[in-house]
């Protein structure tokens, strides 16, 4: 594949499936460097993914895989990325947080999800954001049963700790 | 409170998205990392095949000069002897073959890598192979460089002996080789120890974690779809 056509698909998939990349970095890193960091490992996969896409899964998923893998990846040798940070990034800021879009009962679901370990953090994204248990077992690797048992748990455990906090005015 | 409420929580986020890229700031990253990646590889294989090349060359050469008689005739030295053949055709096959199995096991592993994944468990798998892949090659580096190491040796006590530097003068030649080899050895065992069996632990924990057979007890799926 030609450099050229490389960067007009990774764009095309930035620009598609931004909001996506950004729910995947919000879930496994906690403050603005480490989601920088993170945005940061999860384009650079994306982009060297795209020859690799022969369309045999929907780009969503196949956009959701990449990033959910790195981000797990990410997740396992956090301190040393973050002690490799300042070199990296320097001063270039890569993700720009908007204000406007504060809301608490959003950041309270984003902080129940970070307590989940990597694997079960990643089912509930793909579980939140509409994909079948057919679609997580097979981005996943895992049985269709087992996603279902996952997910009846991780379900409970949300539905439980939402009951008990309803101070955040859930 | 029921699960659908939380789905309502989640979908309001895609009304207005959390945040915005810097774009040129991304596409400095991502042609910077793109770079690095390149060099490393690039300084790697030419390391290896400038090494192979000037080994093989050098051996050639002395030979040919031999064929041709012109060794000789430069200076003090002399033609190969019998013995000294032998040990540079040695040093070349050890080369040659160095050369070939780098190149190869390169190779190998690029066409390993080359299979489409289609889950996130493939990733791993595919991860984990490569990690072992690592391991295994630098946990056989000592065994593995022992022929370049053998053919320079060879060289070098035929370069002194046909320039009629003295015999004793290969003792410390050996004796320095022998510590390099040992040396790389056993900093190619750290490196392993420290950096590459770490990181193979977590990735197979991972892959343990999605394969981990569901507890009796659990409840079983709800159900089928979701959507």
């Amino acid at each position: 594949m030609k450099p050229i056509e490389q960067q007009r698909i990774f764009e095309e998939w930035l620009r598609l499936h931004s909001g996506l990349l950004f729910k995947v970095v919000r879930a496994y890193a906690f403050n603005s460097h480490d989601q920088d960091d993170l945005f940061q490992e999860i384009t650079t996969q994306l982009w060297h993914s795209v020859p690799g896409y022969r369309g045999d899964s929907a780009i969503t998923t196949w956009v959701y895989r990449v990033a959910l893998y790195c981000a797990i990846g990410w997740s396992k040798k956090e301190h040393r990325h973050r002690e490799n940070h300042q070199s990296i990034i320097a001063d270039d800021r890569l993700l720009l947080q908007k204000s406007s879009a504060a809301n608490p009962q959003l950041e309270w679901l984003y902080e129940q999800i970070a307590q989940f370990d990597e694997i079960d953090r990643s089912l509930t994204l793909l579980l939140l954001d509409g994909f079948s248990y057919r679609e997580i077992g097979d981005t996943m690797g895992i049985s269709q049963n087992y996603v279902g048992v996952k997910l009846n748990r991780i379900k409970k455990r949300l539905t439980e700790q939402c009951t008990k906090e309803d101070k955040h005015g859930i | 409170m029921e699960f659908e409420d939380l789905q309502v929580i989640w979908n309001s986020q895609h009304d207005e998205p959390l945040y915005g890229v810097n774009e040129e700031g991304l596409h400095n990253t991502l042609r910077n990392k793109s770079k690095q990646f390149r060099r490393v590889i690039f300084w790697q294989h030419l390391q290896t095949f400038c090494g192979c090349t000037i080994a093989i060359t050098a051996i050639a050469g002395l030979l040919l000069l031999n064929a041709f008689g012109v060794l000789g005739n430069i200076g003090s030295s002399r033609a190969l002897y019998g013995w000294e053949l032998a040990a540079l055709l040695v040093a070349l096959i050890c080369w040659l073959q160095f050369g070939l199995s780098v190149y190869l096991g390169n190779r190998q592993q690029k066409n390993r890598e080359k299979h489409d994944t289609t889950s996130l468990r493939d990733d791993l798998d595919k991860e984990i192979n490569r990690t072992k892949y690592q391991i295994n090659t630098r946990e056989q580096i000592m065994l593995g460089f022992v022929p370049p190491y053998l053919g320079s040796t060879l060289f070098i006590i035929t370069v002194f002996g046909i320039s009629g530097i003295s015999y004793w003068a290969i003792v410390p030649v050996v004796i320095v080789m022998i510590t390099a080899l040992i040396v790389e050895s056993r900093c190619q065992r750290r490196f392993v120890n420290q950096e590459i069996t770490p990181r193979l632990r977590e990735l197979e924990t991972l892959r343990e974690k999605l394969t981990t057979a569901p507890c009796p007890e659990s409840n079983s799926p709800d159900g089928n779809d979701i959507q």
